[in-house]
């Protein structure tokens, strides 16, 4: 192959490259965008920086941030709910609790993994709920 | 959130430092992780107390020199061999990124600590061209260290936010592996060029 047309396929090659990269910076841009437009910024900008150094502990507004992929025993810390509250409010008998993930129970006992999530969901807001003082309640952590 | 990075975020809720470790050893080695997602994960739970900060920062980096090293040793001792074994002629556009690399070893090395995948590759042909061990290590330790503890800070900045931002930071590590590859299209071509015109010049 001569040189000047294996320099016409490395010139291709960087254009079809610039292409990509312009398409990935529009994307980048959304990207930027779509989190400028999240309600916890336009609306808690103070508290969200307040928040943003080490947000600490979870409480029952964050419980929709709880996912399937996430352990017993790590939503028990950060949330500082007791070591055997969703055990007992979820009637869990698996012994690999609380190193056990919501998907694995879920998979483990048939059941939705939506379901499941939903449920470790309301289980939190109970939690909160019936306490008036969550930071009371939590005066006995999982640790 | 794809099956893959839960699966790899549940391993790291449930294994904690070993996971990081085979992890990030193997993403330095030859696997192409999503480790930007882990980070910033890792940071966000390290914000919450599920994690150490330092130690986390510490078995990231550890983890990453020493993926990268076995990658470089690996190439250094046997990717001759490796080549002549499977009698193939070492590609021309590898002795042109060789070059460059022997030319510029520590921006190479320490730009693309932060460049995803492109660092593998980097790791390989510093070791087949002999870059010297120590500037590799020191400006991977350095790299790894400003780009990982970056990532791992952002996680711990965003807290419980961490999953809204991984768009954005995924599509910024496209972005810098293009730029690495429009890079390294421009060095291959250019030493090209450059040989074209010596043999020219000799000729005359």
């Amino acid at each position: 192959m001569s040189p000047q047309r294996k320099n016409w396929y490395a010139e291709i090659a960087v254009a079809i490259l610039v292409v990509i990269l312009i398409i990935l910076s529009v994307l980048l841009v959304q990207q930027y965008q779509h989190i400028q437009r999240l309600s916890y910024i336009a609306t808690h900008r103070q508290s969200l920086l307040r928040s943003l150094h080490g947000s600490g502990l979870l409480t029952s507004a964050d419980a929709s941030s709880t996912q399937a992929w996430m352990t017993f025993d790590y939503i028990n810390r950060a949330f500082a709910l007791p070591a055997q509250y969703l055990q007992v409010s979820l009637n869990i008998s698996d012994s690999r609790y609380p190193r056990l993930t919501i998907a694995q129970y879920a998979q483990d006992a048939k059941a939705s993994p939506v379901a499941t999530l939903i449920s470790v969901q309301e289980a939190i807001g109970s939690y909160y709920s019936a306490s008036s003082t969550p930071q009371a309640a939590s005066s006995t952590p999982n640790q | 959130m794809s099956a893959a990075i839960s699966f790899l975020l549940s391993l790291l809720l449930l294994y904690k430092y070993w996971a990081l470790l085979l992890v990030f050893f193997f993403s330095a080695l030859i696997l192409p992780l999503p480790t930007s997602t882990v980070l910033l994960a890792t940071g966000a739970f390290a914000s919450q107390g599920y994690f150490s900060f330092f130690l986390s920062l510490f078995v990231v980096v550890a983890s990453n020199v020493l993926g990268d090293y076995t990658g470089y040793f690996l190439a250094h001792r046997y990717g001759l061999r490796v080549f002549q074994l499977l009698h193939i002629r070492v590609p021309v556009f590898i002795g042109r990124l060789e070059i460059f690399l022997k030319r510029y070893p520590r921006p190479a090395v320490f730009l693309t600590r932060f460049a995803g995948t492109t660092d593998v590759l980097v790791n390989l042909l510093s070791g087949f061209g002999g870059v010297s061990l120590s500037a590799f290590l020191f400006y991977d330790i350095l790299g790894n260290l400003v780009s990982d503890g970056g990532l791992l800070y952002a996680g711990y900045f965003l807290g419980v936010h961490w999953q809204d931002f991984t768009g954005l930071f995924n599509i910024t590590d496209y972005i810098l592996i293009g730029v690495v590859v429009i890079v390294a299209i421009y060095v291959v071509v250019r030493y090209r060029n450059r040989a074209h015109h010596s043999e020219y010049e000799g000729r005359i």
